[in-house]
């Protein structure tokens, strides 16, 4: 076959290149566009479909893979002229693989080809288990007289210290002056004192007895398993979320001098502040120490650091189911609803029982009956109906009128005689097994009204329900149009809620929990400690939280900037100074940072255990950062060091074995991204000699439109990312279906589009990106464009 | 939930016979009524502690004449029904010295025979001391019924308490599992229902509900696309195969035993103990005839303990009136009518052994394989004293001659627990403190 199959105006061909590039569609040369598509689908035909299938959905035995993907026009032309037909490359080159690449991108390839052919639709999804837990966390919580979460920056807990080995109860009858020379009152960071024969001062307290409580509150960012341990030869009492009652551990009792370690393991929600209360004495015991220590998940044993103390004492208590689910389905890359097992309905009926237990626990406090005041049954039936009736209706995400409330409760309370707490129990556990609850998105298609908005918006910004602006502003009809939902959506971002769901984002963005185990040679690096390990994340999400919610949330600054959050550990690791623990900004000379790219802790995490690793690298840059699709590797090759020359660097290494042509389908992407961040270690380290060579960042990479471009380092990379509309569009997608659950396409076809074109007019705040998400899904896509949007454009 | 013919039958039968229904479950050995060939399993020996705190008034409780001719004192008047199953054992002293206070080492060292170790804990004047240095007898027992195929049960032993405040300190734990390792008793009926039945917990309802659920997804599927109906489907699918399955246990455990409904209302204060006292003699009871435990404890309050007596017409706290001298006819008066009140919810506990029927053995109850032994961690409440410390044994388990009061001289309790244990097929020639063990086991039988 020759190699110009047909003949076609290459000027033309490349005016088509750029127009797609950016546009999905082509508005000049439709009649040209329509010759090149047919000489494209005749070259198809003839060259390709044995392999491929009529409409790209692969041949079994020859290429199963459908083909579809992210890559844009050009880059597609440019690799069917280099790579197909497979074997007999030379048959189909320059406008021949043009032509067939706009066959194919126009039919089946590209997501808006796709999309045309199985249009996405948005899937009937139950809430995951994470949102199950936030939204049961939160429609207790509303029952509470106050706010949960913390009004100031303070931290630390307030400290009382007396005399007596019993909290000031012997000092209670002396004159105050003599009081105040046996007990007083400070700030402390931490607990973790080892006092040894001494006293918290010795000038106030003689060493045979004194006592102290440590008072506020625990804020913990991360949602999981955490262990709870106090370490002493004492007295020591520790009480979370009921500060009164039930210490969830209790070492009231020393045994000789022997130290004791009493722990409890407590799941808590992230971004949530817990009550909590530390009371210590000592008696006679030779010695005294108390340390108040914590793992979080996936951390390591440490006394709980001053962050995560505050000096408020809350009285809110915050309801966290412990009962675990099953894990929620992320084949499509997000954490989705749909998987409906036994083990997920077994679980949520654990869930609705020992919720139900929980609130006839505290039924009298949350339905307003003073704890001294004793009601008759009907009377407290009455107050039972107006509490379950705001309870189903938050439930529900939507107020039940009178009758219906009627119908439904007025058989549970029936039942229930002289018993009316029966009811209640009954309800509790009817409304969170409800299809109503567990379904949000139920029944939308008759009234997508207000209360619907709400429930969205909730959902999507906090995986929760709607707290009571969301529902007073859907009770007076102002949640109908896109500025008004875009004004609750900004509201929202304030919330610790959204910071919270913007964790998940970033941990499944950046694959953070894949990396929990993260091991080194501690041979070569020594310095590599468990605490540094667990500090540099901290690092990580400090440097996110910080652009994204204090600073610019600007996400160029999260690609290029040039400084790190370190702190005394870590800081001499990558030749830096800091004093003390708290993490501070450190700047770093031109072009030796660049943003995540070269954080410490993704370069670490995506390295082996004692070098560096260019596939793990060049993969997640790839993939979640540039935003090119990778197919599963047609053989899966292992990398062994030990088969290599060993005076080989990593480069060559990597380069030898990705060296046959059908490698290199992914790897003329992988390997030019993962070389440029050879000028670090496996901690993350620069260097600039790897295994007694220099090192070689340079590669040539293929740009979005086809053009060889060279990557000499990091910033290059970063500064092609940040100009790549294909690597934007990624990130806008990750995190749309992050925040939302389903397909973007579902909501408009041009959904992504849209986004993205906003996310480059707004600066590329992420801030906003996440209210336009918020808004496009609370709408449904239904939002026209205001006039300030287009004038943006 | 239907009835079958099985249920009702047995449920009228019950009913004829003048029965509640509370006690309906444990009728398994009437399956023989339906032609099912029962066979008489080896015995089950179980021991039940019950524990009453402050001392007693003594005059009020032993008995002037011993032997079988003694005569029921004003205190152990509930059990009269029951003087032919009970001992009374006079002579028995709790001999543990050491640190800290009589209060203390009473409790912690009632069911251990060990000296406290060396703590935090102030108690009076006494030098401070921390928890028992060994294992109680309750959990010694455990171990050896456990560690055998034909005695293990799922739980080996269960320790419920009632009104139990809640702190722990030698003055409120009894049962170690061994040195520094006190067990906390449940007090939260609801909490020991947990433990019990599990997810089987809240079943009734749930089946209510999960009635309800299903009705809402069928209405809800036929407005669904054909994608989604099929998530609803399944779900609804799901829902039903589980409804099945909550209603065959149900079935299932109406053959075997039911689980008990408890009061979802009911608070742990101190004005409903009288309530929580039954319910968690239910449970206990429960818990026995499902063969969940062999060794079981009821710890009331606590040493010291100030429980308000409202339910007797006593307004001062216990611990306190325990203090009043002799001759403060009042509070002497209160105190007995306290005794009474614990002696009567022995008497409630024994009784449902009586009428509960021993499963699987014809015309036994649990009674006649269950021995009872309910004690205080004192003697005299106003002296403090540690010795002649109130001691009654009831039912057969341990195969004891019942239907007298024996005065045993004074003898430390190390061997008053060493016979137990040797009753219940342990042969254990010393527990606790050896020194105390000296004379070995008393003669009972």
């Amino acid at each position: 076959m020759p190699a110009n199959f047909l003949k076609s105006n290459s000027s033309l061909a490349k005016g088509i290149y750029v127009c797609f590039a950016v546009f999905s569609c082509a508005a000049a040369g439709f009649a040209d566009d329509a010759v090149v598509f047919e000489k494209g689908r005749v070259i198809y035909e003839k060259l390709c479909v044995e392999c491929h299938g009529a409409n790209g959905e692969g041949v079994e035995d020859e290429y199963d893979e459908p083909l579809f993907g992210e890559k844009s026009l050009p880059a597609l032309a440019k690799r069917i002229d280099r790579t197909m037909p497979e074997g007999a490359e030379h048959l189909c080159d320059g406008e021949d693989a043009v032509a067939v690449a706009k066959y194919v991108y126009d039919s089946f390839y590209s997501p808006e080809a796709r999309a045309k052919i199985t249009p996405v639709r948005r899937q009937l999804s139950r809430l995951t288990s994470n949102q199950f837990r936030e939204s049961v966390a939160d429609l207790i919580g509303s029952f509470h007289w106050e706010d949960g979460g913390l009004k100031t920056a303070d931290r630390g807990l307030e400290a009382s210290y007396w005399g007596d080995s019993n909290f000031g109860q012997r000092l209670h009858d002396l004159p105050e002056s003599e009081k105040a020379k046996q007990q007083f009152k400070r700030r402390d960071d931490q607990v973790n004192f080892n006092y040894g024969a001494t006293t918290p001062n010795d000038e106030l307290f003689a060493p045979e007895e004194f006592s102290a409580t440590w008072e506020g509150s625990l804020w913990v960012e991360e949602s999981g398993i955490y262990e709870i341990l106090i370490r002493t030869e004492n007295g020591a009492r520790f009480f979370l979320n009921e500060i009164w009652k039930n210490p969830l551990l209790d070492a009231s009792v020393s045994s000789g001098s022997e130290v004791r370690e009493i722990k409890a393991s407590v799941r808590l929600l992230g971004n949530r502040a817990y009550p909590i209360k530390l009371e210590f004495f000592k008696l006679k015991e030779k010695s005294a120490s108390i340390a108040l220590l914590w793992k979080k998940p996936n951390g390591i044993l440490e006394a709980i650091p001053r962050a995560n103390l505050s000096p408020e004492k809350l009285q809110q208590r915050t309801f966290v189911l412990a009962n675990p689910f099953p894990p929620d389905d992320a084949s499509d890359g997000y954490e989705r609803g749909t998987n409906i097992s036994k083990e997920w309905l077994e679980a949520t009926n654990q869930a609705a029982l020992d919720t139900s237990e929980y609130v006839l626990k505290w039924l009298k406090e949350m339905v307003g009956i003073p704890w001294n005041e004793e009601l008759d049954p009907a009377a407290r039936r009455t107050k039972y109906q107006e509490f379950l009736k705001n309870f189903v209706s938050r439930g529900f995400r939507r107020p039940l009128t009178d009758e219906e409330f009627k119908q439904w409760s007025d058989p549970m309370f029936e039942k229930a005689g002289d018993k009316p707490e029966l009811a209640v129990k009954t309800g509790i556990i009817s409304v969170l097994t409800s299809p109503r609850f567990l379904y949000p998105d139920l029944g939308e298609s008759e009234t997508a009204d207000g209360y619907a908005i709400a429930a969205r918006l909730a959902l999507v910004l906090w995986d929760s329900i709607p707290d009571r602006q969301l529902r007073e502003a859907a009770d007076q009809g102002a949640l109908v149009n896109a500025d008004q939902v875009r004004q609750q959506a900004q509201r929202m971002l304030a919330s610790p809620r959204t910071k919270n769901k913007l964790h998940g984002f970033f941990e499944h963005w950046l694959e953070l929990k894949k990396t929990d185990d993260i091991a080194k040679d501690a041979g070569a690096y020594p310095e590599f400690t468990p605490e540094v390990k667990v500090d540099l994340k901290q690092s990580l999400t400090r440097f996110i939280d910080e652009i994204v919610w204090n600073g610019s949330s600007d996400y160029r600054e999260l690609l290029q900037a040039d400084y790190l959050y370190l702190n005394e550990r870590t800081a001499p690791i990558y030749g830096k100074e800091v004093k003390g623990m708290d993490f501070q900004k450190v700047s770093f000379a031109q072009g030796e940072r660049v943003g995540i790219l070269t954080h410490p802790y993704l370069l670490t995490s995506m390295a082996y255990f004692n070098n560096s690793s260019p596939i793990h690298r060049g993969v997640f840059l790839t993939r979640s950062v540039v935003g090119r699709a990778l197919k599963q590797p047609p053989n899966a090759i292992e990398f062994k060091d030990s088969d290599f020359n060993p005076e080989l660097t990593m480069r060559e290494k990597v380069t030898e074995i990705t060296k046959p042509t059908s490698c290199m389908a992914c790897h003329s992407n992988i390997n030019p991204l993962g070389f440029s961040l050879e000028s670090f270690d496996a901690i993350g380290r620069s260097r600039t000699v790897e295994n007694g060579k220099p090192v070689d960042t340079r590669s040539d990479f293929i740009d979005d439109d086809g053009a060889t471009i060279s990557l000499a380092n990091p910033q290059d990379v970063a500064k092609f990312v940040i100009g790549s509309d294909a690597a934007q569009k990624a990130f806008i997608r990750n995190l749309f279906h992050h925040l939302v659950k389903q397909p973007i396409g579902a909501f408009r076809s041009d959904g992504l589009e849209v986004l993205t074109t906003k996310f480059q007019a707004d600066g590329f705040s992420i801030r906003n990106a996440i209210v336009e998400a918020a808004t496009i899904a609370a709408l449904r896509g239904t939002e026209q464009p205001t006039q300030k949007d287009t004038a943006a454009n | 939930m239907k009835p079958t013919a099985k249920s009702y039958s047995r449920r009228k039968f019950l009913r004829d016979m003048g029965i509640s229904t509370a006690a309906l479950p444990f009728f398994s050995g009437l399956q023989s009524l339906y032609g099912g060939e029962v066979i008489a399993p080896q015995r089950k020996q179980r021991l039940i502690i019950v524990f009453s705190p402050n001392g007693t008034i003594l005059e009020k409780f032993w008995p002037t004449t011993m032997g079988e001719a003694f005569e029921i004192q004003p205190i152990l008047a509930p059990l009269t029904a029951y003087k032919d199953r009970m001992m009374v054992v006079r002579g028995v002293s709790n001999k543990v010295r050491g640190d800290g206070d009589n209060h203390m080492r009473g409790m912690s060292c009632l069911l251990t025979g060990t000296e406290l170790l060396p703590g935090n804990i102030q108690g009076g004047s006494d030098t401070p001391a921390g928890w028992a240095g060994g294992i109680s007898i309750d959990q010694e027992i455990k171990n050896f019924f456990q560690s055998q195929e034909q005695t293990r049960t799922r739980f080996g032993s269960l320790e419920y308490g009632v009104a139990v405040p809640d702190r722990a300190d030698p003055w409120t734990r009894m049962c170690y599992a061994g040195a520094n390792q006190p067990i906390a008793p449940i007090q939260d009926p609801n909490q020991m229902l947990g433990k019990l039945y599990g997810q089987m917990k809240g079943r009734e309802t749930l089946m209510g509900v999960l009635a309800g659920v299903q009705k809402e997804l069928d209405r809800i599927a036929t407005r669904l696309s054909p994608e989604d109906k099929i998530v609803a489907e399944r779900h609804l699918n799901l829902v039903r195969e589980m409804n099945g399955e909550l209603e065959r246990q149900g079935q299932a455990k109406e053959v075997g035993h039911v689980v008990p409904e408890i009061d979802p209302d009911i608070e742990l204060v101190n004005d409903n103990t009288p309530e929580v006292s039954r319910i968690q003699i239910d449970l206990l009871i429960n818990s026995l005839s499902a063969d969940m435990a062999r060794v079981a404890t009821l710890q009331y309050m606590r040493s010291v303990g100030q429980a308000r007596m409202n339910w007797l017409g006593v307004d001062e706290g216990h611990h306190g009136l325990s203090h009043e001298p002799d001759n403060n006819n009042d509070a002497q008066q209160k105190l007995e009518k306290i005794n009474t009140w614990f002696c009567g919810e022995v008497a409630y506990l024994t009784k449902r052994l009586a009428e509960t029927p021993e499963p699987g053995v014809e015309g036994q109850s649990l009674l006649d394989n269950t021995l009872v032994v309910w004690t205080n961690e004192l003697g005299k409440g106003n002296s403090h004293t540690l010795e002649d410390i109130p001691l009654v044994m009831i039912g057969n388990g341990a195969n004891f001659k019942m239907g007298q009061a024996l005065d045993v001289g004074d003898v430390a309790h190390n061997r008053l627990w060493m016979t137990v244990a040797q009753a219940m097929g342990h042969n254990i020639q010393s527990f606790g403190s050896q020194a105390l063990c000296e004379g070995g086991s008393l003669q009972l039988s």
